[in-house]
């Protein structure tokens, strides 16, 4: 019986010019999606690419001044010699001997890579900068940058297959089943449905049946397509559990929608009615409910403000510069360059210049604290708040699932933190020493290789988002399966 | 004739029970968003103010030393909130509110709100523009979907076409009586919000807030009014009331969300700006380079020849400058072209992304709109680049006012020139450099700029009207 | 055959129907006549289960409608005043559609066969039948009574709107279809109609059955006078 009222319907629905518009759409949509998040993805791949490969090259600059350095010692005899730092040219020993003008004066580029998904997903990737310069200069230097973007597109936010999922899925499953009852109400043909021997939840079922069976399998289809287009390691398994994450995010999402229409339409009058109703509830629950929480958070928990921070961590550098500099020139700490050859005290500037940022980030390090303390905070009541629309639920999950997330991102941030230390002990030492840098120590620099977080840990996180989509689906669904129960099709 | 059909059509409004419900959530909304808004933005003038103050008296505080060290040491330029912001948040979300001026670099804003938020902030804001830009065009539709279509369905339509009435009548009447209901739910809000801005300090900097918010008016009226004729000519034009919804509701989403995405993503596809890390490399290898193609030491080396020439002289020490700052100022002036080429790339670009953006409005009048509001609110882009313009003029005057300081107050340690010899300057020599003012754009510059969009509005409008006056004189009256 | 005990319907402190009982055989057309708000269409959603009776029982062939609705259905048809169908469907694509829903399948010519029983023009077979005449539809919906080879019919002043050739028309049908043993309860206003076609008529007023006549007793005045002087509940002013 269902299958023959699901081939109905699917007969029935594909007679009426609104489904392939709705599809047509749905298609133009996700291959467009795809295409943007695409282009996003390669652009910030692109941009890692090239700010790793210049800065590479002025530290193969360095490498291959020693290695000429060297040859030219082995070649004339007498001591591989430490450089003092200066930037014009001169003679002796090249800049690429001084560990302290390597570490300080090029960057390693660290690089947190995107996921298979990442291009589904803009997520937050389009305002964390996913490529970071570590060198001897302070936390703050290091993470300063932003990615380069419009901020009217930033404002805008991304087309992406998230948008397309979050915003535009549910618009089309209510536009296909807003009058999934009332335009059989309306036409009549309920009552001559029901005349026969099938039972209203039945029928409302395979109505459903139908309905999300079109749809899903082409946001399933085309997903595929889009990740095979644009997706990266799909060779990994990774990719393909989170691919299958992303499904049921998004099958449970969209389940939820066809129940409210089933739903409303349960309760609801006529088809016109129905839409209003529906629409509302779409505009409150996509985009009024997110914004509320937003604002929520932001104002039980204001981040403090960046304008205060900067004044008070610069009134601390200013304390750190007075101690450490009271009686050096720090004129000169600016400017090593310029220190006359030979002059042996300028040596201590770089020394010093070390020192103080070791202290400046000590004394800003409790001002940062309370910044991510104040973010920690609102990011748990957006957790705890999320149940309240299945957007946020769905934008959280989809972020997740493809790595755009902040967590991710801090699980990053603290791996670069960890590198930043090593890169400064490394070249801070060697400096110190006054080690010679050879042609070969350049094969020994510390090197950054991310290490993804385990995926227990991206599972938790996900896991809320996903059950509260269920509980969600699952209490909408129920009213309506009792109700039917006592469906009167021909009131007074 | 108009009035009784517009009191029939206000009364009929008014008395459906989905009118008070929605008038309810939009005042609610509407006004929490205000108040909000307000709050948010009368801290941030205050943070702003106080910050600004602070980091001048540090500028003077920095201790005695070199002046280019003090240079170095620098200052920081803070964005304040455009007046308006309060109503529209614009893109004030992401653009950074501190600028960091010091020696030798042109920095980008840093402390952009939206990376001290959470991700759920991507889904914006909750200003009174997203409210007027967003619900209202949804309750507009909601009131006046049913106006013909509904009637045409229950058959009240014949009826009231039978006794006399021409087509323009009705639909005067009908836009008359469903606008009166829009306004008496919207108007007291947008009054409540003005009367909390008339009441907040520290707008000094806002220029013609007046004008602004006349425009302002304008700009939302000329929307509501495309909304309000586009919704009775689909009512007018279609058989059923759910058709009319679809359509209308359709349309909504398009101009609403989709159409400001895909425009967003195809202007980025046309004018394309670059990565950070792509930008970044070009410019510092442009630097390094020479802007010209000759290294700035080569070019100083030059330099160095041509003003030993001038002044007739064959040793630093002879000079009657200290050689150091020029040296200083010489490689900063270099710099000049090569940061200019390179930021006003990215500048450009984003111009003429707002252009593409801009040619889409002719299909989604929320865009046009948009841009307007957000210009008038002073929370847009032309307001954050001149902030940064502002900010870049001042860095390079202050660097040259301290270089040149050294370089006439330090001209005999040219002789002796070493890293334990050098001059100390303290906060009278500071004090010549004057505390950072932000000029925000003109108010006409700003107008000139959107006075496409402005068209493209009005253009929109009469369209509306037109299609409407055109549907509802083909209204037909055959049974369906 | 069709069995109404007792059967009442309220809502809130209206009284739809008070206490009917009724009973229609096989071969038997009873024809209900009453005025708006009788209780005619109320009772037929009772047969239909499309409403549940506050107390008593509908019966088809036995069952119990509410007990047993699924069961009721595959031995009823309905034919309401206006049939409604799917407009961008085709009439056999239509009848095709309710006969399995009814538990039906036939052939294309057996599906041909029923709507050419039913009179409908061979050329409107496979059109859609959103141009089709009220008449038409009517007629596509005997033919699905028909394909649902319903022990019992519930028909909703199916001819009420038709013209007088279509309306004799689909009396004919009914009367074939009584011939063949089906129990067949109809709603009407059309005395002249009742009289000729049915074989029974039950006159209702207020959710009451005020008085049940057998066709073959009475005349076609007969029949107004009584009506009348139900509906009026005086019979002194109308009676002479």
């Amino acid at each position: 019986m269902l299958k023959l009222i699901i081939s109905h319907e699917a007969r029935q629905i594909a007679r009426t010019g609104a489904l392939w518009a709705i599809l047509a759409l749905l298609v133009g949509a996700i291959v467009f999606a795809a295409w943007s998040g695409g282009r996003s993805i390669n652009r910030q791949v692109e941009g890692a690419q090239a700010a790793e490969t210049f800065e590479d090259g002025l530290r193969n600059h360095m490498r291959k001044e020693t290695e000429d350095y060297e040859a030219k010692v082995i070649a004339e005899g007498g001591e591989y010699q430490f450089a003092s730092v200066r930037h014009s040219p001169g003679s002796g020993p090249p800049q690429g001997t001084n560990a302290g003008a390597v570490g300080a004066e090029t960057s390693k580029y660290v690089t947190l890579p995107p996921t298979g998904l990442a291009a589904l997903s803009v997520g937050q990737s389009d305002i964390q900068l996913n490529y970071l310069p570590v060198s001897m200069a302070t936390t703050l230097d290091v993470t300063k940058n932003l990615e380069l973007e419009n901020p009217v597109n930033l404002a805008t936010g991304s087309f992406d297959i998230a948008f397309v999922v979050i915003f535009l899925l549910p618009i089309f499953i209510l536009a296909m089943s807003y009058d999934l009852l009332s335009s059989e109400k309306e036409r009549g043909t309920l009552a001559m449905i029901l005349a026969h021997p099938i039972s209203i939840r039945e029928l409302m079922a395979s109505k459903i049946i139908s309905r999300a069976a079109v749809l899903l399998t082409v946001v399933l289809g085309f997903g595929i397509i889009a990740l095979l287009t644009v997706g990266t390691g799909l060779d990994t398994a990774d990719t393909w559990v989170r691919f299958g994450l992303w499904m049921i995010a998004t099958l449970l999402y969209s389940m939820f929608w066809f129940a409210l229409a089933v739903l409303v339409n349960v309760y609801g009058k006529n088809s016109a009615s129905n839409g209003t109703v529906l629409a509302g509830i779409w505009l409150i629950l996509v985009v009024i409910v997110p914004q509320l929480v937003s604002m929520l958070a932001t104002t039980i928990y204001p981040a403090p403000s960046r304008m205060e921070l900067t004044i008070a961590a610069r009134e601390a550098q200013t304390e750190a510069e007075k101690n450490f500099m009271a009686k050096l020139d720090e004129y000169y700490y600016d400017h090593l360059e310029f220190v006359p050859e030979g002059d042996e005290k300028a040596m201590d500037f770089l020394t010093l210049a070390q020192a103080n940022n070791n202290s400046i980030e000590k004394a800003v390090r409790p001002l940062y604290d309370n910044f991510q303390a104040q973010l920690n905070k609102q990011e748990e009541l957006v957790q705890r708040f999320q149940y309240v629309s299945p957007a946020i639920m769905m934008q959280l999950a989809l972020n997740e699932v493809s790595g755009t997330s902040a967590n991710r991102y801090e699980h990053f941030l603290n791996q670069v933190y960890v590198f930043h230390d090593d890169w400064k002990e490394y070249f801070g030492t060697k400096f110190l020493q006054r080690y010679p840098l050879k042609p070969a120590d350049y094969e020994d620099f510390p090197a950054f290789s991310y290490e993804e977080e385990p995926f227990t840990a991206v599972m938790a996180r996900l896991m809320p988002s996903l059950l509260g989509m269920l509980i969600l689906f699952l209490s909408v669904v129920l009213v309506p399966f009792l109700a039917l129960r006592n469906y009167q099709v021909a009131a007074r | 004739m108009i009035t009784s059909i517009a009191r029939k059509e206000f009364a009929e409004i008014v008395r459906d029970g989905r009118f008070k419900w929605t008038a309810a959530i939009m005042v609610l909304l509407l006004i929490t968003a205000m108040m909000t808004g307000y709050q948010k933005y009368s801290a941030s003038i205050r943070i702003q103010q106080a910050a600004q103050t602070g980091t001048n008296e540090q500028w003077l505080d920095q201790g005695d030393k070199n002046p280019h060290s003090a240079a170095h040491y620098g200052n920081y330029a803070f964005k304040p909130a455009g007046p308006l912001s309060y109503f529209d948040n614009g893109i004030s979300n992401y653009t950074g509110t501190a600028v960091f001026m010091e020696a030798h670099k042109q920095n980008f804003a840093i402390g952009r709100p939206a990376s001290d938020q959470s991700a759920i902030a991507r889904f914006g804001d909750l200003s009174g523009a997203t409210i007027l830009q967003l619900l209202l065009p949804l309750f507009i539709i909601f009131l006046g979907f049913t106006a013909f279509s509904g009637e045409r369905e229950s058959g009240t339509l014949r009826q009231v076409m039978s006794m006399g009435v021409t087509n323009q009548q009705l639909l005067w009447g009908k836009a008359l009586g469903i606008g009166v209901a829009v306004i008496i739910v919207v108007v007291p809000c947008v009054l409540i919000g003005a009367l909390a801005l008339s009441m907040a300090e520290s707008i000094d900097h806002a220029e013609g807030v007046g004008t602004r918010l006349g425009l302002l008016s304008a700009a939302y009226l000329m929307y509501a009014g495309i909304f309000l004729f586009l919704t009775l000519a689909v009512s007018a034009w279609t058989k059923h009331a759910r058709t009319t919804l679809m359509i209308l509701v359709g349309f909504w989403a398009f101009t609403g969300f989709l159409a400001p995405k895909a425009a967003s993503e195809i202007s980025k596809f046309t004018e394309p700006t670059p990565a950070f890390g792509k930008w970044m490399a070009d410019m510092r290898a442009h630097q390094i380079r020479g802007f010209d193609g000759v290294p700035p030491f080569v070019k100083f080396a030059q330099y160095t020849k041509e003003l030993f020439k001038e002044y007739g002289v064959t040793s630093v020490g002879e000079l009657p400058m200290y050689f150091v700052a020029v040296r200083l100022q010489k490689l900063e002036e270099y710099d000049y072209p090569v940061f200019d080429q390179h930021y006003s790339m990215i500048r450009d670009s984003y111009a003429a992304q707002r252009r593409v953006q801009d040619k889409v409005g002719i299909a989604a009048p929320t865009l046009p709109l948009r841009s307007i509001s957000m210009a008038l609110s002073g929370t847009d882009l032309i307001q954050h680049v001149k902030f940064m313009t502002d900010a870049e003029t001042y860095r390079r005057n202050m660097v040259v006012k301290m270089n040149d300081y050294l370089s006439k107050a330090s001209v005999h340690l040219n002789e002796t020139y070493s890293s334990s010899n050098y001059m100390r300057a303290d906060e009278e020599v500071f004090a010549i450099v004057p505390p950072f003012e932000f000029e925000p754009p003109e108010l006409s510059a700003m107008i000139d700029e959107h006075r496409g969009n402005f068209v493209l509005l009005a253009l929109w409008l009469a369209a509306a009207i037109g299609l409407a006056l055109f549907a509802a004189n083909r209204i037909s009256l055959e049974r369906s | 055959m069709l069995e109404a005990i007792q059967l009442k319907k309220t809502y809130g402190d209206y009284d739809a129907l008070k206490g009917l009982d009724l009973k229609v055989e096989p071969g038997d057309i009873y024809c209900l006549l009453g005025a708006n708000g009788a209780g005619k269409t109320t009772t037929i959603n009772l047969f239909l289960n499309f409403i549940n009776p506050t107390s008593g029982t509908a019966k088809v062939c036995g069952i119990d409608v509410t007990a047993q609705p699924l069961e009721t259905k595959k031995l009823l048809a309905y034919i309401p005043e206006q049939v409604m169908l799917y407009g961008n469907l085709t009439a056999l694509e239509n009848l095709r559609y309710f006969a399995r829903l009814g538990g039906h399948d036939y052939t294309q010519a057996e599906y041909q066969a029923f709507l050419e029983r039913c009179g409908l023009q061979s050329g409107a077979y496979a059109q859609r039948v959103r141009q089709f005449s009220k008449g038409m539809r009517q007629k596509v919906g005997v033919a699905i009574a028909l394909a649902k080879q319903a022990k019992a019919l519930l028909l909703d002043e199916p001819t009420s709107g038709l013209d007088p050739k279509a309306s004799n028309e689909f009396s004919e049908l009914l009367i074939q279809l009584k011939g063949e043993g089906a129990s067949i309860l109809m709603a009407t206003h059309d005395l002249f109609r009742a009289k000729q076609t049915g074989t029974r008529i039950g006159i209702m007023r207020e959710g009451r059955m005020m008085q049940e006549l057998g066709t073959e007793d009475v005349s076609h005045a007969d029949i107004e006078r009584i009506y009348l002087e139900h509906m009026h509940g005086d019979a002194g002013r109308y009676a002479a």
